[in-house]
């Protein structure tokens, strides 16, 4: 041990900007987060009205596609043979890409220990569940008689059938239903310490019931606190694989084909670092504007966005270097088929979707080098933006450049999608973001019994270096304990 | 640093058995490239890339903890550093390669210019691509190895060792870059290129992921071995292996995801001229290999590495590690065995020579470069809060 | 009083989670079994200092993985070989690649179920009534104060000697409770 301390003395401690700025203590912490909630229904704000009112405007332009969609049949999309997959699955794959980041966030960076996580955490997951929500009714649309979607379970049937369990299609029902069965009980369990303070801090009776309802009678007891933290531990460990398996299952409904641009080995890591890109630039296209709103710059701080966009231009580079490597690899291969897919891509009809792409998502991401930029929030909004629009091309291309020239010239054909996929498309749109305006109003938007539990560890921490109880009045260090 | 003079001792021991390993064993090999040149070539390539691995491992691992620095990194820094400075005598171990290409590789033999395939490729299959490629990749690993390890000694000394991490940080991160390309690349040419009409995308990360483990069970054996005496016991505590137990762990299922990824795609679309590559692989004995890996390279380890209790004690991970180390051997040899040896499972006693040969004198560069800096980056700023660990 | 006023046990709060700690380990040291803490965020090192024993909630989880992947792996060997063998692509009826990933999402499945519900279960939630609601001030264990319960039912209570005791403890107050 001696040892140890003397080679301690070789280096300086960096002392890092705390996670949590300005002075907050536990009691400050909580109510403020959970004033948010707490605004009365008559005191709605009217920018949260205008924007929930667009919201539900656009899902209600989702009913209406829908419904003429169950009148008339997928004919009324721009699918065709050979495209026989169009926005749908484009729109699929964006979406539950989208939903990866939230259980990246909120589960991988638990195991890894990264504190960060605890303020974004919660927005995260419900982005989550409601971009898996909106995943899933597009496969389920596109099905035509989307009454008869229970066909795709297992279950014993007068018909005497079974599921074809060597289809790829077949996964993807177990991995998005899945996914979104975890993503909701790892949402649920985070928020029932939160609903108990919830509940012991509301202003009227109504709310206190129901938030005293949804906390299942939490009393904050050492050995549910011990279980708790094991269930949510394991929840994690178990959501980190999940969440690679679903998009490495959805990269499989494409490469176990034959199409050339859908079947190559790399496609599922490939996948997964596009689900987490896309996933990363939704959470900051989300959260710039939020924190700004609600005043959140305390708990969501610039570090924050600057570990972000570090995980953006991780994961943008491996997507950029499986652009690179699906050239490289197609002229390797010394197959026509293969080549002439590339090359069909870069100069055929749909050239501008998939240049834009490669702006999109290989060159204006790599200004992410830069602290420079990373600093800069207007900036990193934009860029955010322009990555998740690259990742919706990045399915376009895959999906129709790859399916409208088929192997014989006599079977190509072109892919324009009509109002109705457009209508569709942006009805999830209005769904996500009714959803999340809900979950805005009223639910925590931040961990908070994560949040007092970092509070108290910056206090150690801080407390350690000598600099202890500066955070606010309720933390009184007392000589002897703790260390 | 005085404090680590006691470790000395056994990596001199190390250098010397490893020099003389070394020496008998290339001296058998080069015995047996006169009995049967072709073989010595094919079993020089299986031992070559073991030992490759592992170095270019110890570098790719080096500039992630370079840039991310977790606190596995910190402890394990400088062995990295020593498995990465041994990239120029890997260059020079490569030299034999120039003089057998076509004892190797169907592609540089006369008769691939009969072979439509081969030819719409040749522009980039060719043995002056190969070579000229070769250098580069050596100069671009030398130059990374050698401008991180002297920024990370400079740091030993430095007033403001700080500025110096952000300098590692700097040089890494598009070090990265340059790793991943020119491993994608060199794997295509050295082991993917043996069967030229085949290809796949995953094969570089797949190479990658073996890389990382095979460097991370390495320095997890050293560092047990090491930290058996003072002052290494000290500083190397149960959580530092749980750590680094995790990462192994992790590095198990990456090779597994990739793997079966590559596999289950492949298989599925069966496609004449990639399943074939896995056809040669399922018959002749190969297959009971196929399953020795799923289990052994998976499901046992991955078993075990659950267990908290093995993660934190030395001597077992140790154990998981070193079974890990020779079950990179076997997939080593199962990736490249069977275009040799097709359809039937053979191993030549020429490949234990040249694995010898090469490891011998590894082993010895490794020992002889790891006690010429301190044990530890000892001004490094985040190497207090690691020993003090929390 | 009323009839059937029955005691749950003294409740002292505090103010930290250091001196709650403290007070946990001199409880234990003092004989003290029926003892319970109410935080709002898990305290490292309350469980070993209230002597509360590792949770067996990995063991239930592992089970409930590994039923998971037994259910997932044997649903598809049964359907797709014995009960509704059909041919499609060439591929054998038992393709046990293609069942490996219903295999992995089912072993996730009722695993994280496991881990959720059994949660619950072990912890006997939802609950509408716990008699520690009834202490004073017990609103804000669930926001900045520390809450340590002794209960009536612990061998060595006595009502004067462990208020004496839990009062010697710095609290910021100590209160009886009712069930």
């Amino acid at each position: 041990m001696q040892q140890s301390k003397r080679l301690q003395s070789y280096g300086t401690v960096e002392q890092e900007e705390p996670l949590i700025q300005g002075d907050h203590s536990y009691g400050t912490l909580t109510t403020k987060i959970n004033s948010i909630p707490f605004v009365p229904l008559r005191r709605t704000p009217i920018g949260w009205l205008l924007l929930f009112s667009l919201s539900f405007l656009l899902l209600m332009v989702f009913f209406a596609a829908v419904t003429y969609l169950l009148i008339q049949g997928v004919g009324i999309w721009g699918i065709n043979i050979p495209v026989g997959w169009g926005l749908d699955i484009v729109n699929f794959v964006w979406w539950i890409g989208i939903g990866h980041a939230g259980t990246l966030i909120s589960a991988v960076l638990l195991l890894l220990r990264q504190p960060w996580r605890n303020s974004i955490n919660r927005l995260s997951e419900a982005m989550t569940i409601f971009a898996v929500a909106c995943a899933g009714l597009f496969p389920i649309l596109h099905l035509g008689r989307i009454w008869l979607f229970y066909w795709l379970l297992p279950y014993p049937n007068n018909l005497g059938m079974w599921p074809m369990f060597r289809s790829p299609l077949t996964w993807d029902v177990f991995a998005v239903s899945t996914y979104g069965t975890v993503s909701l009980l790892f949402w649920l369990v985070g928020l029932i310490p939160d609903f108990a303070s919830l509940r012991d801090q509301a202003p009227n009776r109504a709310r206190r019931l129901i938030y005293g309802a949804l906390a299942l009678g939490w009393r904050g007891a050492g050995k549910h606190w011990q279980r708790y933290e094991m269930a949510y531990l394991l929840l994690a460990g178990l959501a980190t694989p999940l969440v690679v398996s679903v998009h490495s299952i959805v990269a499989l409904d494409f490469s176990v084909s034959q199409v050339p641009g859908w079947h190559t080995t790399f496609f599922p890591p490939y996948f997964v670092a596009g689900a987490i890109f896309s996933g990363f630039a939704m959470v900051l296209t989300l959260i710039i504007p939020i924190r700004k709103y609600y005043g959140l710059k305390d708990f969501v701080t610039d570090r924050h966005l600057d570990f972000m966009a570090k995980v953006m231009l991780t994961t943008g580079l491996i997507v950029f270097y499986g652009y690179m490597a699906e050239i490289f690899y197609a002229w390797y291969s010394g197959n026509e088929y293969e080549r002439f897919m590339v090359w069909n891509r870069m100069t055929g009809p749909y050239a501008p979707a998939y240049w834009a792409l490669i702006a999109c998502n290989g060159i204006i991401p790599q200004l992410l080098w830069f602290r420079r930029f990373r600093s800069n929030v207007p900036l990193l909004f934009v860029v955010s933006l322009i990555i998740n629009i690259g990742m919706w091309l990045e399915r376009f291309v895959i999906i129709v450049i790859s399916l409208h020239r088929d192997y014989l010239p006599s079977a190509w054909h072109m892919y324009t999608p009509t109002i109705w996929d457009w209508a569709t498309y942006i009805g999830t749109i209005g769904l996500f973001f009714t959803l999340l305006f809900l979950f805005l109003r009223f639910l925590p938007i931040i961990n908070v019994f994560e949040m007092r539990h970092l509070l108290h560890e910056e206090h150690e921490a801080a407390h350690r270096h000598g600099k202890g109880g500066q955070h606010g009045e309720a933390y009184t260090p007392t000589p002897g304990a703790g260390d | 640093m005085s404090e680590f003079e006691n470790l000395r001792p056994n990596l001199g021991r190390l250098q010397t058995i490893g020099l003389v390993v070394g020496a008998v064993g290339l001296a058998i090999a080069v015995l047996g490239a006169f009995l049967n040149l072709q073989t010595f070539f094919q079993a020089y390539l299986f031992g070559y890339l073991f030992w490759f691995n592992l170095a270019l491992g110890c570098l790719g691992l080096l500039l992630v903890q370079n840039v991310t620095g977790g606190r596995w990194g910190l402890l394990i820094r400088r062995m990295l550093e020593a498995g990465a400075l041994t990239i120029p005598l890997l260059g020079l171990l490569f030299v034999p390669f120039l003089f057998g290409l076509p004892q190797l590789y169907a592609w540089a033999r006369p008769e691939a210019l009969n072979d439509e395939v081969y030819l719409t490729k040749a522009a980039y299959l060719n043995q002056p691509g190969y070579i000229i490629r070769a250098i580069i990749f050596f100069a671009i690993w030398s130059a990374l190895a050698i401008a991180v390890t002297r920024l990370s000694r400079a740091q030993d000394t430095a007033s403001n060792p700080a500025a110096l991490s952000r300098r590692l940080r700097i040089v890494s991160a598009p070090g990265i870059v340059l790793y991943v390309i020119t491993i994608t690349l060199a794997s295509t040419d050295w082991a993917m290129s043996l069967d030229f009409h085949w290809f796949s995308t995953i094969y570089g990360m797949y190479f990658m992921v073996s890389q990382g483990l095979t460097a991370f069970t390495f320095v997890i054996v050293v560092l047990a071995a090491l930290s058996r005496q003072r002052p290494m016991a000290e500083m190397v505590r149960p959580p530092l292996f749980a750590d680094l137990g995790t990462l192994t762990f992790a590095f198990v299922i990456l090779w597994t995801y990739m793997s079966f990824a590559q596999y289950l795609i492949i298989w599925s679309a069966n496609i004449a001229e990639e399943v074939t590559w896995y056809l040669r692989r399922a018959e002749g004995g190969w297959e009971y290999i196929a399953i020795v890996l799923m289990i052994f390279h998976f499901a046992v380890p991955f078993f075990l590495l659950l267990s908290r209790r093995i993660k934190r004690s030395a001597q077992l991970l140790t154990g998981v590690a070193a079974g890990l180390l020779i079950m990179r051997l076997i997939d080593l040899y199962w990736l490249i065995g069977p275009e040799f040896h097709a359809s039937v499972l053979e191993v030549n006693w020429l490949a234990f020579a040249t694995l010898a040969g090469i490891g011998g004198l590894w082993l010895a560069a490794f020992a002889w470069l790891l006690p010429r800096r301190p044990f530890l980056p000892i001004r490094d700023p985040a190497l207090p809060m690691v020993l003090s660990g929390d | 009083m009323q009839d059937n006023y029955q005691v749950y046990g003294l409740v002292a709060e505090f103010e930290t989670s250091d001196q709650l700690l403290a007070a946990a380990r001199a409880t234990k040291d003092a004989g003290y079994r029926k003892v319970e803490s109410y935080t709002p965020f898990a305290v490292e090192g309350l469980n070993e200092a209230l002597g509360q024993r590792k949770t067996r909630l990995p063991w239930l989880v592992l089970v409930g993985g590994l039923l998971g992947a037994a259910t997932g792996f044997l649903m598809q060997t049964i359907a797709s070989v014995y009960d509704y063998p059909w041919l499609v692509a060439g591929r054998p009826y038992f393709s046990w690649q293609a069942f490996v990933p219903i295999t992995f999402e089912m072993t996730i499945l009722l695993a994280a179920g496991t881990a959720v519900f059994g949660m619950l279960l072990l912890n006997h939630l939802p609950r509408h009534y716990h008699p520690i609601f009834n202490t004073p001030g017990f609103k804000r264990a669930s926001v900045d104060r520390f809450f340590l319960a002794i209960e009536a039912a612990d061998p060595r209570y006595n009502p004067t000697e462990t208020t004496e005791f839990l009062r010697g403890l710095n609290p910021l107050r100590v209160s009886e409770v009712g069930c």
